[in-house]
């Protein structure tokens, strides 16, 4: 079993040697280290999942400590769920390291960047396979810090390391939530191990079950950028793009939604929990695509498709449908990693400008492969058959729709709405970026060259994207449904019911392929009316829809300025007048009595003699005392 | 098997002490590393026999105790002091110290703390204690052309002698009162309840803490200790603060536990005052103190403080507080005056702030440890220090005395400030270009490494040996 | 018998000894000896003087410090005779309480064994040059 572990360990090696002696490597050898620890985690998360016999099982690595009842270990979990998540996350993240060798190759501080990442890695492997809640918590918290550090990497400009901070307080918000969860299961199961609180949930009472079940989702929202903490990921595109590529695909934005999924026998005892799962999901998925339909910005367009295909995937879970979820957050890794990617050459291309509407046919001239790639992760994205979006999804609308409530079916119906609006936004991102006519000023004049290692870096995750709908084909045939057999054995995997699945996937087809139409019309090359009709017919929608629903603004008005105004009266007042007067006071005390007990330290050896005289008599008359 | 293996790491240490002195007479001038070396290995063997002798009731006649707690603090014995020789080896050549004596030494001193580990007899008592502390007053004049480190030596003298007198005479009147000079039965047989050796005994008890309070610098017979740690060789200090204190906090550990009930209700008392005096009178000195290495004194003082707190702890808690704190302040006192001595310059021992200024940058491995240790006797999460400390304190509360919690915790609040302003001159102070420190040599950074490794270590993974201890 | 008299007398006493007594007692000595360092501290006039604080009033005014470092060349071997000749009491008392066994006799010869080896270090080691010649 030490094949988990190595995987674990790696990334964390080669932050530890990048931390320790970076600065003295050279360039070359911190950048093969970098991507050979990855390299090597991949490779050990190949083989246990090979020699994985289909048994779940509980590798305690070590105590922690142990305080009353609270006795955390370092424990993994290692059942099919997490061993393919491990392959996912290690294989993902290995392809965009290769790609950041490129991406990063003029800038300076490569092994600040580089061990942060191999820290990152370390840290959402941690989330991945610790079986216990503390130690997860460990991973929690470290992917919290490195995105921080990552979000803020380029620190010279102010609004970057304003991103990242952002990022930390909104992630830590959901943190709290976390803690106190934690908190109750310690005091009321004695035990923070995964597995056991799953097995003996069934002892909670139901209230207590709901309570941890909405906070758990409480603090998955600040991770996974659901409502209501989903303005950070929208800023976090202030982050070097493969780094976006990380975040969003690998390993942190689905740390929420796979948190989750690890608790689902514990949270689907709790039907109000579960309706709150997927009402959040559903919200959010049409919430961020009428976002993303009006953004300008390349990498802002693709964050608030993440923060909508998250959304798809609390929906899948909270109607009960674990397989579909995970099978979502796999398809959605690969292609978002695609996308981002072939964003990042896309602004190669452009001299690191992110906007759309000047990039134009020219792009798709310049660089016909980031086009291809570009086009494949759309298809995928906006769900288009055969591409692996469209099964995933489809997968996830079904669940949807055959959950037996009415709320789950209104919510379907939400859900598919913003289906539509993601073929729309996926195919205005491919039509405007490589078939308009570039407008406006300041575009560059002539195109950078992309570097070829970053193109290649594109290919196998196409690939993957295309096919992924093969990891869980729907039907009676002996290939289909392969994801539903191996996590058949997870705890909270329940099985869909059968009818009426030709019809829905039908609908969706149809769905995306209208779209897909709509899109040409209104944003392709031989469109009939103005390509920028659609945001000039209703400017203030547009804008309020560019603005993410003004959410920024309603949580600066109704909790960023109060809190404000609350810190300020405590610094000014409270702190400044009554605390550090308190304070100052008692360290003058304290010096006083320092100053005077330093005093009796002579240097005399009479001092020390007179001394040995008082105490002893002292010693004697307490003895007298007592004995008498 | 013969009783007489149990004196075999004894014999080991008392050989490889000869040996020391045997090669510097044929040699004259040994090289220093086979001076270390055979220093290492005589230790590293009396080491192997105490891991491998099993345990056992007293032996020996009654001489000598082995059991599971004697063992844990005869390794941490060998521990600081093979430690303390890493540290000490290289500083001793470079400033023309490194004699066969300071071998021979460490290596009797060593012998005289197992044997007063272990004893279970007064006679052994005195003799481990006077035989460590004899050996002692040398090692601290060793630098015999430097006034500081005579001075130092004398004022451990003077009252040390006196304190030895004391004990002695303590010693002599518990025979007197209960006609046994073993310390179990002679303990036991104070609690009678008849006056005549009730009350002699507490009188000869109340002497024997004299000249052990003396040794523990536990306050108020603590005013020999800054100006001494002051003045002897930082190695040197480095061993006489985790060494001979551990050492006696074994034997005391097994003062207390044979104590009656009616002796105890005498004795907890007095080590209520004296660990409440011992944490304020260690703490809160050493927050105006500016010269570092009498900062180290005071805090070594408080450390001994919170030992007490956790003997004063053990019927009720047992013993593996005292023991995980006794490990963790063995590290964290080896860490800082190992990394001091390590940090400063020929022409003498760091001391005032200033000369920290900087030291981070220019020299990173010697100043991170003694970061490391300082944040550990500070007691901040994720060093072994914290845990210790905290350890302590849930067995101070269980057993009963929230009042000296609190006291503790108070000491250890101003005693953090303390420790924060040479942190803050190592890192934030602009370097001086005079006093730099020469280059430490690959034993001291071995001795450098393994305690920086375990200090944190212990700190984030304690489990396993608190495991142990239970 | 002078014992016996005393016990009797106390017994027969009908005053018994208390912590009321011993609290007078050492409230009066108390008293007394403050009284007295009070009245000599207030009556004296305690004026200082140079001429007072000299050392050695014998008319000279001193010249230099009395801290001069006399060169001992003899020190060492002195100290060495001391602490070899201390060792003289352990034999004298053996000797006295010699039974003629060998294992006794062992014991001395061990002890004095020692006692050798330390005088070889100490001459090997220089401790027995005289003077202040260079010594190792």
């Amino acid at each position: 079993m030490t094949a988990p572990v190595l995987t674990l360990l790696c990334p964390l090696a080669g932050a530890a040697v990048l931390a320790l002696a970076g600065r003295h490597l050279p360039r070359r050898v911190a950048e093969v280290v970098a991507v050979a620890v990855v390299l090597a985690g991949f490779v050990a998360a190949c083989a246990a999942w090979a020699g994985f016999d289909g048994q779940s099982r509980i590798l305690h690595l070590a105590s922690w400590f142990s305080v009353g009842h609270l006795a955390p270990s370092f424990s993994l979990k290692l059942d099919a769920l997490s061993l393919l998540m491990a392959l996912m996350v290690s294989g993902v993240s290995a392809l965009i390291h290769f790609y950041s060798v490129a991406y990063m190759r003029r800038d300076q501080g490569f092994v600040r960047y580089f061990c942060y990442l191999n820290l990152f890695v370390f840290s959402m492997q941690t989330i991945v396979m610790a079986d216990d809640l503390v130690f997860l918590f460990l991973g929690w918290e470290g992917v919290g810090f490195c995105s921080f550090a990552l979000i803020g990497f380029w620190s010279e400009d102010a609004a970057n390391v304003a991103a990242g901070r952002k990022a930390f307080i909104l992630t830590r918000i959901g943190d709290v939530a976390y803690l106190v969860a934690l908190a109750l299961i310690v005091t009321s199961l004695a035990s923070t191990s995964l597995t056991e609180l799953n097995a003996r949930a069934g002892l909670l009472a139901p209230d207590m079950v709901t309570l941890l079940g909405l906070l758990f989702l409480f603090a998955a929202c600040g991770k996974s950028a659901q409502l209501p903490l989903l303005v950070w990921l929208p800023d976090a595109m202030a982050a070097p793009t493969p780094v976006s590529a990380l975040i969003h695909a690998a390993t942190m934005v689905t740390a929420g939604v796979y948190l989750l999924m690890r608790l689902a026998p514990m949270i689907s005892l709790s039907p109000a929990a579960m309706l709150a799962i997927a009402a959040i999901g559903a919200l959010t998925a049409f919430f961020a695509a009428c976002a993303a339909l009006a953004q300008h910005d390349v990498k802002r367009v693709l964050a608030w498709s993440t923060v909508s295909q998250v959304g798809y995937m609390f929906l899948g879970l909270g109607a009960g449908d674990l397989t579909g979820s995970f099978f979502h957050l796999l398809v959605h890794a690969f292609f978002k990693s695609l996308l981002f990617l072939g964003a990042g050459c896309m602004i190669t291309a452009m001299h690191d400008d992110h906007d759309i509407f000047r990039m134009g046919a020219r792009l798709r001239r310049h660089a016909p492969g980031v086009f291809a790639a570009m086009v494949m992760g759309a298809c995928a994205l906006g769900g288009v058959p055969p591409a692996g979006g469209f099964f995933s999804k489809g997968r996830i609308l079904f669940a949807a729709f055959t959950a037996p409530g009415l709320a789950e079916r209104l919510l379907w119906v939400l859900a598919t709405a913003a289906a539509l609006l993601t073929v729309l936004y996926a195919f205005r991102l491919v039509f405007v970026a490589f078939f308009g006519q570039p407008a406006g000023q300041g575009g560059p004049e002539a195109l950078a060259p992309v570097p070829k290692l970053m193109l290649a870096m594109l290919w196998p995750l196409a690939l993957l994207a295309l096919a992924g709908g093969a990891l869980n084909l729907p039907g009676e045939a002996p290939w289909s449904g392969w994801l539903g057999h191996v996590l058949a054995g997870v705890p909270g995997v329940a099985a869909l019911p059968e009818d009426n699945e030709a019809l829905v996937s039908a609908l969706d087809a149809l769905i995306s392929l209208a779209g897909l139409l709509l899109a040409w019309r209104l944003w392709g090359p031989k469109n009939l009316m103005d390509w920028r009709r659609p945001a000039a017919l209703a400017p203030r929608v547009h804008a309020f829809f560019l603005s993410g629903w003004k959410l920024d603004a309603l949580y600066l008005a109704a909790v960023a300025r109060p809190y404000q105004a609350l810190a300020l009266w405590l610094w000014r007042d409270v702190d400044g007048r009554g605390l550090d007067g308190l304070a100052l006071g008692a360290a003058n005390l304290a010096g006083n009595a320092s100053r005077s007990l330093r005093r009796l330290a002579t240097g005399r050896v009479t001092a020390t003699l007179v001394m040995f005289a008082l105490g002893l008599a002292l010693i004697l008359l307490i003895f007298s005392v007592r004995a008498a | 098997m013969s009783d007489w293996f149990y004196l075999l790491p004894q014999a080991i240490l008392c050989a490889g002490g000869l040996a020391a002195l045997g090669l510097g007479a044929v040699l004259l001038r040994p090289a220093p590393g086979l001076q270390l070396g055979g220093a290492l290995l005589f230790l590293a063997a009396a080491g192997a026999i105490v891991l491998a002798l099993p345990a056992a009731g007293p032996v020996l006649d009654d001489m000598l105790a082995f059991d599971g707690i004697v063992r844990f603090y005869q390794l941490l014995i060998l521990g600081s002091a093979g430690l303390s020789l890493l540290f000490a080896s290289r500083y001793a050549s470079l400033r023309g110290l490194a004699g066969d004596e300071l071998y021979a030494l460490v290596l009797f001193a060593t012998l005289g703390m197992l044997l007063l580990a272990g004893a279970a007899n007064w006679v052994i008592f005195v003799l481990g204690l006077e035989l460590f502390t004899l050996c002692l007053y040398v090692l601290i004049a060793l630098d015999r052309g430097r006034r500081t480190s005579l001075e130092a030596a004398l004022k451990y003298f003077v009252p040390g002698a006196a304190a030895a007198g004391c004990l002695i005479f303590g010693v002599a009147l518990i025979y007197a009162a209960t006609g046994s000079l073993d310390l179990a039965s002679s303990l036991a047989s104070t609690a009678a309840g008849d006056v005549a050796s009730f009350g002699p005994g507490l009188a000869g008890l109340a002497l024997i803490l004299l000249g052990v309070g003396f040794k523990l610098a536990l306050a108020p017979f603590h005013l020999w200790a800054p100006d001494v740690y002051q003045g002897a060789p930082a190695p040197v200090a480095a061993f006489l603060a985790t060494g001979s204190k551990v050492a006696v906090y074994a034997a005391l550990l097994r003062l207390v536990a044979a104590l009656p009930a009616d002796a105890w209700q005498a004795l907890a008392p007095v080590f209520w005052l004296l660990s409440a005096a011992t944490l304020l009178a260690g703490s809160l000195p050493a927050l105006t103190q500016t010269r570092v290495k009498r900062l180290l004194a005071y805090s070594s003082v408080a450390q001994m403080g919170y030992l007490l707190l956790a003997l004063l702890a053990y019927p009720a808690a047992g013993p593996a507080p005292v023991m995980f704190y006794a490990a963790a302040y063995v590290l964290m006192d080896l860490g800082a005056f190992g990394s001091l001595g390590l940090l400063s310059p020929v022409s003498g021992d760091l001391d005032a702030l200033e000369g920290f200024a900087g030291l981070g940058r220019t020299r990173p491995w010697p100043a991170a440890v003694l970061a490391v240790s300082l944040l550990s006797l500070a007691g901040l999460p994720l060093t072994m220090g914290f845990v210790g400390k905290f350890v302590v304190f849930v067995a101070v509360v269980r057993a009963g005395y929230p009042v000296l919690a609190g006291i503790g915790i108070l000491g250890a609040v101003v005693a953090a400030g303390a420790y924060l302003r040479v942190l803050g001159a190592l890192y934030f102070g602009r370097p001086v270009h005079a006093g730099q420190g020469q280059p430490p040599g690959p034993a001291a950074y071995v001795a450098l490494g393994l305690v920086g490794a375990l200090i944190v270590l212990l700190g984030i993974v304690p489990g396993p040996l608190l495991g142990l201890l239970r | 018998m002078e014992m016996q008299s005393v016990d009797h007398a106390l017994q027969s006493s009908p005053w018994e000894p208390g912590i009321f007594g011993l609290a007078v007692f050492g409230a009066v000595v108390l008293g007394l000896l403050g009284g007295l360092l009070f009245l000599s501290a207030r009556l004296t006039p305690g004026r200082d003087s140079a001429v007072k604080q000299t050392p050695y009033e014998c008319g000279l005014v001193p010249a230099g410090s009395a801290r001069l470092r006399h060169p001992a060349g003899f020190y060492l071997v002195a100290m060495f005779f001391l602490l070899f000749d201390v060792e003289a009491v352990y034999i004298f008392s053996w000797a006295v309480a010699f039974d003629a066994s060998p294992a006794s006799f062992w014991r001395m010869a061990f002890f004095i064994l020692m006692l050798l080896a330390g005088l070889a270090y100490v001459w090997r080691k220089g401790g027995l040059e005289w003077g202040l010649g260079k010594r190792g």
